[in-house]
């Protein structure tokens, strides 16, 4: 499976330059910042690299880097949190599970990419989950699946209820009333309460 | 059929339809155009929060340097501008300022719009583009960007600098300092680094320090009053109790109560000389409790108001003092 050094090397490199704005993304949901994303995306690459470059043909290989990407995120969260580390400026006391708020900032989105974003937020966390997966990472529902330990099944549910939250969107922006909006955030509320409760 | 309406949209647009599923959603387009308008919608909304997903832009050259310099995959030589001068010229040049000033700047030999700044002949103060501010100590160095990017401030330094960051939460400041990187959001705080240590010392704010070669595995996060150190790749804490970690910036050493052996092993430390006492001093007249404060003094000055104070004498043995009981 494995080819010559130098054919290895350009596999590599294309799957780094491919990937790794990607997974920085995919990171940042988890850790909030851009540098320790970042850190966590490259040192994956490195590990991948020195332990597993006979992956580097392999078909799976794209999924395989964003499982580790993840798993490793949550294990540097978990571990920062045994150790009482804190960014006082920063976010509160981060829980491993990802987050698209930090994204609010970026100037360059408008205020219907601001709602969208929002809205996805309140989703229950491993909804969230599961939508990151398909959506920003392009996983199919049974590699989702496999990555978070749970059924396809529930990968299609939660992935039906992210889409409910595009569908009230829709009709938010067609509308764009008040109430609606206050609607429409009674409902997130009632959908996320009964998610949680239904998961836990 | 609400909820499996959404699963068939789900798929339709995230792909894993099976053909009974296909059949089924189409038909349910068919049925009423308001229902293709509706998944219309969606499917547009869909794509707008594709740009959602697609910000913020990472550096992946930069990066990618760093991975293929930690891998040991030779990369293809980057590009570097170099501006047309002679050496001699450089030197000539440099060699005036030198001669002229008290402080080189100097802008050749470095790629694009990077700035290095050496603190050649005394203490030197700067202004960074985010308006921080360094002190940095003679015999310094730093490198910055003329602009600092989007999403981080990052220098380096080789030497030891006092640094007063303006805060910004969404652009941290790093220093690659030796075999350490220090990162913080905005405070004040000291960092000295050589190629085998580096020290760094919080005033205010709480900073991170990391091992370069293995940032995630080995950080510490110091706050005011702490002192962490990186040393062979070993991360450990300290507290400070003075301010006399800057003395080099400040040219004030104040000691608060202190056993009169701990002011002598930090006088030896903060001038990097040998201070000792005679073995023939008696453990009380070591642990004398010392109040006292000094300003812009040479070692040997604060050696003889010291052992004013403590009925001792001092001398010079070889590059190093030696302290002992005065008869």
């Amino acid at each position: 499976m494995t080819g010559s050094p130098k054919v290895t090397e350009n596999q590599f490199r294309t799957l780094f330059r491919d990937e790794y704005g990607k997974l920085c993304r995919y990171a940042l949901t988890y850790m909030q910042d851009e540098q320790l994303a970042e850190d966590v995306v490259q040192d994956t690459f490195i590990k991948i690299w020195e332990q597993k470059q006979d992956m580097l043909g392999s078909p799976n290989i794209r999924f395989y880097l964003a499982t580790a990407v993840r798993n490793n995120c949550i294990s540097l969260l978990r571990k920062q949190k045994v150790q009482q580390v804190y960014y006082p400026e920063q976010t509160p006391e981060p829980e491993p599970e990802p987050w698209l708020s930090l994204r609010e900032r970026h100037e360059a989105l408008n205020d219907r990419q601001k709602k969208i974003i929002q809205a996805l937020d309140l989703l229950p966390p491993k909804c969230r989950e599961v939508f990151l997966l398909v959506k920003l990472q392009g996983f199919s529902y049974k590699q989702a699946a496999t990555t978070l330990d749970i059924s396809v099944k529930t990968v299609e549910n939660q992935m039906g209820k992210a889409l409910r939250i595009f569908r009230d969107l829709t009709a938010l922006f067609l509308g764009g009333a008040m109430f609606k909006m206050a609607c429409f955030i009674c409902q997130l509320c009632l959908i996320s309460l009964l998610a949680n409760q239904s998961i836990s | 059929m609400e909820q499996d309406i959404d699963i068939l949209f789900a798929k339709a647009l995230g792909g894993g339809f099976s053909a009974e599923e296909q059949q089924r959603f189409e038909e349910w387009l068919m049925a009423d155009p308001a229902n293709r308008a509706a998944f219309e919608r969606v499917q547009t909304l869909w794509s707008e929060a594709d740009d959602v997903f697609g910000q913020p832009v990472f550096d992946t050259d930069a990066a990618w340097a760093r991975v293929a310099a930690a891998t040991g995959i030779q990369e293809q030589p980057v590009k570097t501008v170099r501006m047309g001068i002679p050496s001699w010229i450089k030197v000539g040049i440099a060699a005036a300022i030198l001669a002229a000033g008290l402080f080189l700047y100097r802008i050749f030999d470095q790629p694009e719009d990077m700035i290095e700044m050496l603190a050649v002949v005394q203490n030197q103060s700067l202004v960074l583009p985010d308006q921080s501010q360094i002190t940095l100590r003679k015999g310094a160095v730093i490198h910055y960007p003329r602009e600092f990017k989007a999403n981080e401030r990052r220098i380096s330094l080789e030497g030891e600098a006092f640094f007063e960051v303006t805060g910004d939460v969404h652009r941290p400041f790093v220093i690659d300092a030796g075999n350490a990187i220090v990162k913080v959001l905005g405070t004040s705080f000291n960092v000295a680094c050589d190629k085998n240590e580096a020290l760094v010392t919080v005033a205010s704010g709480s900073v991170q320090l990391s091992d370069a070669r293995t940032p995630l595995k080995n950080t510490v996060v110091l706050t005011p009053g702490k002192q962490g150190r990186l040393k062979k790749g070993v991360l450990s804490t300290d507290i400070v109790s003075s301010d006399s970690y800057l003395y080099w910036k400040t040219g004030i050493l104040s000691f608060r109560e202190e056993p009169f052996r701990n002011v002598i092993k930090e006088l030896g430390n903060m001038s990097q000389t040998t201070i000792q006492f005679d073995p023939a001093m008696s453990a009380a007249q070591k642990a004398q409790i010392i109040d006292i404060s000094f300003k812009d003094q040479e070692l040997e000055e604060m050696l003889t108001d010291l052992c004013l104070i403590t009925h001792c004498e001092w001398s010079r043995e070889g590059d190093g003092y030696t302290v002992r009981a005065a008869n």
